[in-house]
């Protein structure tokens, strides 16, 4: 059994996260995200709320790094999965420094071009992956969609 | 505008609602204007906003800054017409839903957003026949004035497809 850490911000990000849920089934997981009503809706899994933080917000950015190396530090993944945004991000950055294996699934929403956190996600995560075939490259995968 | 507890939401037994939907990270007032201004004119739906933290006072429809998931999923779920940003929650809860919707993107010419993703998402989900956009206010106004104009899309389940869901399994249990 594996333990997964699956992060993504709140609204479309936490929903296309719960939509490729099932592929964690028979593993642990730990889910992170910045509202603190998601914890109902996974109430199986442990659940951290992290503060919201975009990539225009240095301060904020350095706060949601704290939390989440403490949260790394502690659950000790085996895998990070994110489905955006920016705290997503800073975990695949710190997940390095611990060895967990990284997923970034850039958001559907992303239909022009992969997103800034995802375009910055691309030089450390293992698999960088689109959901729109025509964004895709050798390095960033296009698998499916979450619909 | 307080956050509204499910014990005071009697509002859907006024009618057919529309349930505007923009989102929890920052206002967006020229939807909300254009929706104000069209309610002031009809009585036939109640138009109910989550409306993110706007400063504005608008008169014709009850607004909610901020609704609790499980309070906003009800909203969303008894409205008969949802309009919305591009967001990809709303669009995603809409069509697992099978509910009416139009999405209105947010502009980055208008401070709405930090980059035109929207429309892009809004000009994707089109091609693929899943959404009804309006890209601007008369295209707005004319699916308020007839919603039977406004398309039912192919409701989808709560699931990722199968590819997506294989890759990512098998990339977690390698």
């Amino acid at each position: 059994m594996k333990k997964i850490l699956a992060i993504s911000s709140s609204g479309g990000h936490w929903i296309q996260m719960q939509r490729i849920a099932s592929c964690f089934s028979g593993n642990e997981v730990v889910y992170v995200s910045t509202l603190e009503g998601y914890a109902k809706e996974v109430h199986l899994s442990k659940y951290y709320k992290v503060k919201d933080a975009s990539a225009w917000s240095k301060l904020d950015l350095i706060i949601v790094g704290l939390q989440l190396t403490n949260i790394l530090l502690k659950e000790k993944p085996d895998i990070v999965i994110t489905t955006g945004a920016a705290p997503g991000l800073l975990a695949i950055v710190i997940s390095r420094f611990i060895g967990a294996r990284t997923i970034w699934l850039d958001s559907i929403a992303n239909y022009e071009q992969i997103s800034f956190s995802g375009r910055l996600a691309k030089y450390f995560t293992h698999l960088h992956l689109t959901q729109w075939q025509h964004l895709a490259n050798q390095k960033t995968l296009f698998l499916g969609k979450v619909l | 505008m307080a956050t509204l507890s499910k014990s005071e939401n009697t509002i859907f037994r006024e009618g057919p609602v529309i349930f505007i939907v923009t989102g929890t990270q920052a206002p967006f007032d020229r939807l909300l204007l254009i929706l104000d201004k069209w309610a002031s004119n009809q009585e036939k739906y109640t138009v109910i906003a989550q409306m993110a933290n706007s400063k504005m006072h608008f008169k014709n429809m009850h607004c909610f800054n901020y609704l609790e998931p499980d309070v906003f999923n009800e909203y969303f779920i008894n409205a008969d017409v949802i309009i919305g940003h591009a967001g990809i929650g709303t669009i995603l809860t809409a069509l697992e839903n099978e509910k009416k919707l139009v999405v209105f993107p947010r502009r980055v010419k208008y401070s709405e957003h930090r980059n035109d993703h929207q429309l892009h998402t809004a000009i994707g989900f089109e091609k693929l026949d899943l959404i009804n956009v309006a890209y601007n206010e008369n295209e707005l106004v004319r699916y308020l004035d007839n919603p039977h104009a406004i398309a039912e899309k192919k409701r989808i389940d709560n699931k990722a497809e199968r590819r997506l869901i294989d890759a990512l399994c098998s990339f977690v249990n390698k």
